[in-house]
């Protein structure tokens, strides 16, 4: 995919001139490396001589992952209202009509970076400070009530629901026999949890590489593309898979134990960590990574993109997940 | 004599980390170019250590397919025909036609105990590990931002 600032910066100018009524210049623009699953464009713009730094999310021609910017924008907004750590915000065109693909617009947040994958140590000495900070936010955001509108927005799908829909992608992308995804939707069907509790905003992809952080301090939780409502259990899951670990097989993220973490989403979500089901979330989480890695493998072999993160999901991340299922597996016996 | 394909996707990785990364600095195109690198360097060592690291798991799936009492009459014979066709090959279970074959084989085997045999499914299991284990890649040494997405 290549970096499109040139031919879509006029268009977003005229967008964004429209909604704010006033003359909008676009004075910089560049994608950002990552977020395979969507282009996304750090725009520096002008209106009334003042500068407004943007950033600017918009549908590939192919992804990992198939989700809505309608839903994005909606959780974004849900967590910004709520005074998570979030970007805010700001348009949202669902036809897109404006820049070729559906797009939405929201304002950048200043400073901080994301943990690269392999990247050592990435929060240094206070690792701990932005976990607490991270798994707090997240308890916070456990801790809203899904209301109507949340539930018009989001897709709703409790354990089950998640089961068939990564079953669903698998289906529809696996280009050979894949033993492991199979031997986890055969276990995991026939394990099928109890909601934790009342169902929540679940994040969806909460990992290291989707948080802006900076000397200790968390700045802001990223790519809300697979919000929906379920169990959070999930969320605790996938931020606690060892793909995003950083080569710490003692930490959650490379920023704190288990049950440190656990400890901060309990105090602010007001939930109690479902013991139980933990085994399940984290054959659930590999069984997501696998699903979004087969998903852009395909993609990749489909010709719609040539987006290289796409093959690298296909041979890294994918083996290192099928591994860590296949011995997830092999623990939790029949 | 030419250079095999591992050591050219060696050069070609080091040539595209060192002539060309550098040239894009940490731009969208220049961590797209690392990226390439890193592939670069990871389809070398797959190419170099693939076939050799999948072998013995390999040879672990076959002798499970070869030995497995399954009590499905009409999969006992179709695991069989599997096990007998790449056995007469056994280098080409860790290449990559032979190895798929091997797997598809394999999976069917593993639905099928575990509905019906707990003792052979815990088999299946422990292949199962020892499969995609020998499957990894080592990450690489200059890698990527990460698979985000």
């Amino acid at each position: 995919m290549p970096d499109r600032s040139a031919e879509l910066a006029g268009p977003l100018a005229a967008w964004l001139s429209e909604a704010w009524r006033a003359p909008v210049e676009i004075r910089a623009m560049a994608r950002l490396f990552g977020g395979a699953a969507r282009e996304t464009y750090a725009v520096e713009a002008e209106i009334e001589g003042r500068s407004r730094p943007l950033v600017l999310r918009r549908d590939p021609p192919a992804s990992l992952v198939a989700t809505s910017r309608a839903a994005e924008f909606h959780a974004l907004a849900r967590a910004h209202a709520a005074g998570l750590p979030v970007p805010r915000p700001l348009l949202l065109d669902i036809a897109g009509t404006r820049l070729g693909a559906p797009a939405l617009v929201m304002q950048a947040v200043a400073g901080g970076r994301a943990a690269g994958l392999f990247e050592s140590d990435p929060y240094g000495p206070k690792r701990a400070e932005v976990g607490r900070a991270l798994f707090g936010a997240l308890g916070r955001l456990h801790a809203l009530v899904p209301d109507a509108r949340d539930r018009e927005m989001l897709p709703v799908q409790d354990a089950a629901g998640r089961l068939a829909w990564w079953q669903a992608a698998i289906a529809a992308h696996a280009r050979g026999p894949e033993p492991v995804a199979e031997a986890a939707l055969r276990w995991l069907a026939r394990h099928l949890p109890r909601p934790s509790g009342p169902p929540t905003i679940v994040h969806g992809d909460l990992r290291s590489g989707n948080i802006l952080a900076a000397d200790g301090r968390l700045l802001a939780i990223l790519d809300w593309e697979m919000a929906h409502i379920g169990d959070p259990m999930e969320d605790l899951a996938w931020a606690a898979d060892p793909l995003w670990a950083h080569g710490d097989g003692q930490l959650i993220g490379a920023m704190l134990p288990l049950a440190e973490a656990i400890a901060a989403w309990e105090a602010a979500s007001a939930r109690a960590f479902d013991h139980g089901a933990w085994a399940w979330w984290r054959i659930f989480a590999g069984l997501q990574g696998l699903a979004i890695w087969i998903t852009g493998a395909a993609e990749a072999a489909s010709g719609r993109s040539d987006d290289p993160v796409l093959l690298f999901a296909g041979l890294y991340p994918y083996r290192f997940h099928a591994a860590a299922v296949a011995r997830l597996l092999a623990e939790a016996g029949a | 004599m030419s250079l095999g394909l591992a050591e050219m996707l060696e050069v070609l990785a080091r040539s595209q980390a060192s002539e060309v990364v550098p040239q894009l600095g940490d731009s969208y195109a220049g961590r797209t170019a690392a990226t390439v690198a890193a592939l670069l360097a990871m389809l070398a060592e797959e190419t170099r250590t693939g076939p050799a690291r999948r072998l013995e798991a390999a040879l672990g799936a076959l002798a499970l397919l070869a030995s497995a009492e399954v009590e499905d009459p009409a999969l006992a014979a179709e695991l069989r025909r599997e096990a007998e066709a790449l056995s007469a090959a056994p280098g080409r279970i860790a290449l990559a036609e032979g190895h798929a074959r091997l797997l598809a084989a394999f999976a069917r085997l593993h639905a099928w105990a575990d509905m019906h045999a707990p003792a052979l499914a815990a088999r299946c299991r422990a292949c199962l590990v020892a499969i995609a284990e020998a499957d990894r890649l080592p990450p690489p040494g200059a890698g990527p931002a990460g698979p985000d997405h």
